[in-house]
């Protein structure tokens, strides 16, 4: 196996770093989980099988995803909360010669003040995954999310 | 079916009932109005259900499922119903107490 | 209603101030909340129920909703747009499972009656029973139980349906002002769906109504817009109500070079930042003047849309009430047919704004379903609308609850409270 070539097991301890990165609130590290040219988007199953390109997260480059961590941080308002996610299913579903397509299910349980937890997001991750600097990166994450509609707002990213 | 096949026995087709019988897998519905015998597709092009379980009513057959009606003597589709196409006609031949049918060239 | 169901009869009358002040228990008697749906959505009133866009092609259909009640928009064969009750006419079981498709009819998945596109009864299975038991009586008479249709227009690229017989045309009841800011967004060029979002906000639906016409709060409780210079309070605003309170819209007029001005307004607000920066301009900075006036808006058409055009982000937010304490927001995103990439690409950039995830909205329904439990606990309670003055009229300033207090105006002669 050449050093550049990504296992299963890196993934997995990938997808899990970016997942303890989200849950801890630990929002500043988020954008370098991203190559530069990254695409990051956040789209309902709605849009995606019928071909919408309209995603309430959408974000080219990762720029856009540092700004849209700035705008959360310093600017944004919102009721605290906790959020944990379940990650199943990380498997390879394309190895190219210096990227692969991932995919994996995403379960996110949000707690919030006087609620019991509730289920925030469930869905799809459709990735591309590569190795830079020797750490992964996305060069692209599109979340897809089965619910039919969000509950009360979408503030962390998914 | 580009021979004649036969499909059912005169005596099987009588006025204001309609007889269901098949022919290599297409089901054909028998009619017999003012004498002469008719052959047409069975199966309405709305919805898949047998016309002949449907409603004769004269020269029409009523599909039971959403009453799309079809002219027995020509399988033309009679406007008003779901249904938007024809079914088809086949040439019909009466021979030594048999009938036998042909798909329409 | 008889005022003896009401919980507390004595408390159902508005406060002497007159439109200055809001009772709290609008937002959550269930009493006021079914008046309000039969005086408004199913009353006399245009309600908004999708784009032609989402209905491309002939023989198609979306799903829509005028109040509580489903409705399917359709296009026939021949291209004709109708509205119907998402709702069979013989069990009233919900017709169409599916948002948006191609059919040729509608078919009832409980006892497969069907419709054709205008809501017509085509047929009905075993009408005369099966070998000759059961089946309808023979006066059943088919074209008597069609689903219900309601009365539509269709305005540019935009659809509108009513229960009522008496409200007045479409143009009529949306009148010059509304008229000339929908078509400049829909109707001069043909429209493309981007896609949309759809939010859960577990707040009365009016509290959304007023956050719209609530130009105080934007500045304040959206510190994005005036971190980024997007938005000040000494930029220049305008609100102004329409049909004494019906409808409004407000406008203003970008001006790149707020940001780098400080003044004694912009000095007060404490969320504006001079340090932050977006690294991405084309969020906020880089616009298609497509429509050649340099003019950023929004209009409300009660009691269903705020359509709003943020640069080239250009979205028609419907309410649907879902209950007394709940309201769906569903964003229709869209641009035009013959779009550019790089317009194209401004408008989904751009769509980060507002939405669900959206930059200068996010707080809206953070606050209001917050602010529900507050006010359904307090319904004797009452808001304070004083800001700008006691009336109801236009203003040039965002310091300003007139358009609130120009809505309560309007629903207090409708509901005659």
């Amino acid at each position: 196996m050449p050093d550049s070539a990504i296992s299963r097991s890196d993934l997995r301890e990938f997808y899990e770093d970016v997942a303890a990165c989200l849950d801890a609130e630990a929002l500043a590290d988020f954008p370098a989980f991203f190559t530069e040219d990254a695409k990051y988007q956040v789209i309902s199953r709605e849009n995606y099988d019928d071909g919408l390109e309209h995603a309430p997260i959408f974000c080219l480059g990762r720029a856009m995803i540092e700004d849209r961590i700035t705008a959360t941080v310093e600017a944004a308002l919102y009721q605290p909360r906790s959020l944990r996610h379940f990650i199943s299913g990380v498997r390879v579903v394309e190895a190219g010669a210096d990227e692969v397509r991932t995919e994996a299910n995403f379960l996110i349980v949000e707690s919030l003040i006087e609620q019991e937890p509730q289920i925030l997001m469930v869905g799809r991750y459709l990735d591309r995954v590569v190795r830079e600097e020797g750490a992964l990166r996305f060069r692209e994450r599109t979340c897809v999310y089965d619910n039919y509609r969000i509950r009360t707002t979408l503030v962390i990213p998914v | 079916m580009s021979d004649w096949v036969r499909i059912a026995d005169e005596s099987d087709v009588s006025d204001g009932e309609a007889f269901a019988s098949e022919v290599e897998g297409e089901a054909i519905a028998l009619y017999r109005y003012e004498g002469a015998i008719y052959a047409i597709g069975d199966v309405c092009t709305h919805e898949h259900v047998r016309l002949s379980d449907g409603w004769l009513d004269g020269d029409r057959i009523e599909c039971p499922l959403h009453q799309s009606c079809f002219e027995i003597r020509t399988g033309k589709v009679i406007e008003g119903g779901p249904a938007y196409e024809d079914v088809p006609a086949y040439a019909v031949k009466v021979e030594g107490g048999g009938v036998f049918v042909r798909r329409n060239a | 209603m008889t005022s003896t169901l009401l919980r507390n009869s004595t408390d159902r009358v508005w406060p002497a101030e007159g439109v200055t002040r809001v009772p709290a228990w609008i937002y959550s008697d269930p009493e006021i909340y079914a008046k309000e749906l039969k005086v408004f959505h199913y009353g006399k009133t245009w309600n908004y129920v999708g784009l032609d866009c989402e209905v491309p092609e002939p023989n198609s259909f979306k799903r829509s909703w005028v109040g509580e009640r489903p409705v399917i928009v359709t296009r026939d064969a021949a291209g004709e747009i109708h509205v119907v009750e998402n709702r069979c006419a013989h069990r009233g079981s919900l017709l169409c499972w599916k948002n948006r498709g191609q059919a040729k009819d509608l078919t009832c998945p409980y006892h497969h009656w069907s419709y054709n596109l205008k809501g017509d009864l085509m047929g009905l299975p075993f009408l005369r029973g099966a070998q000759g038991k059961g089946g309808m009586p023979r006066d059943f008479d088919k074209s008597k139980n069609g689903l219900t249709k309601l009365r539509t227009a269709v305005r540019g690229g935009s659809i509108w349906a009513t229960y009522s017989d008496d409200v007045p045309p479409l143009e009529e009841y949306l009148g010059p002002e509304i008229l000339m800011r929908l078509d400049r967004l829909v109707s001069r060029r043909p429209l493309r769906l981007l896609g949309y979002s759809r939010q859960l906000v577990e707040s009365n639906w009016k509290l959304y109504w007023e956050n719209s016409r609530d130009p105080y709060h934007a500045t304040l409780m959206h510190p994005f817009l005036s971190t980024f210079g997007i938005l000040r309070t000494d930029g220049d605003y305008h609100s102004v109500p329409l049909q004494e309170g019906r409808h409004e819209y407000t406008y203003s007029h970008y001006d790149p070079e707020l940001k780098n001005r400080s003044t004694e307004a912009s000095k007060q607000i404490k969320s504006i930042r001079s340090d932050l920066e977006m690294k991405d301009k084309d969020v906020v900075t880089s616009v298609v003047d497509e429509f050649k006036d340099g003019m950023m808006g929004a209009f409300q058409v009660f009691p269903t849309i705020l359509v709003q055009q943020y640069f080239n982000c250009l979205v028609v937010r419907h309410v649907i009430p879902k209950g007394v304490g709940a309201h769906e927001l569903s964003w229709t995103y869209f641009g035009y047919e013959g779009d550019d990439a790089r317009v194209n690409e401004l408008r989904l950039k751009q769509s980060n704004l507002v939405g669900p995830a959206g930059f200068v909205s996010l707080e809206d329904s953070e606050v209001l379903s917050l602010m529900q439990p507050v006010v359904e606990s307090c319904p004797d309670s009452v808001q304070v609308l004083e800001m700008g003055g006691h009336g109801t009229e236009a203003q040039a300033t965002m310091m300003t609850e007139t358009l609130i207090r120009a809505f309560y105006d309007f629903y207090r002669r409708e509901m005659d409270l």
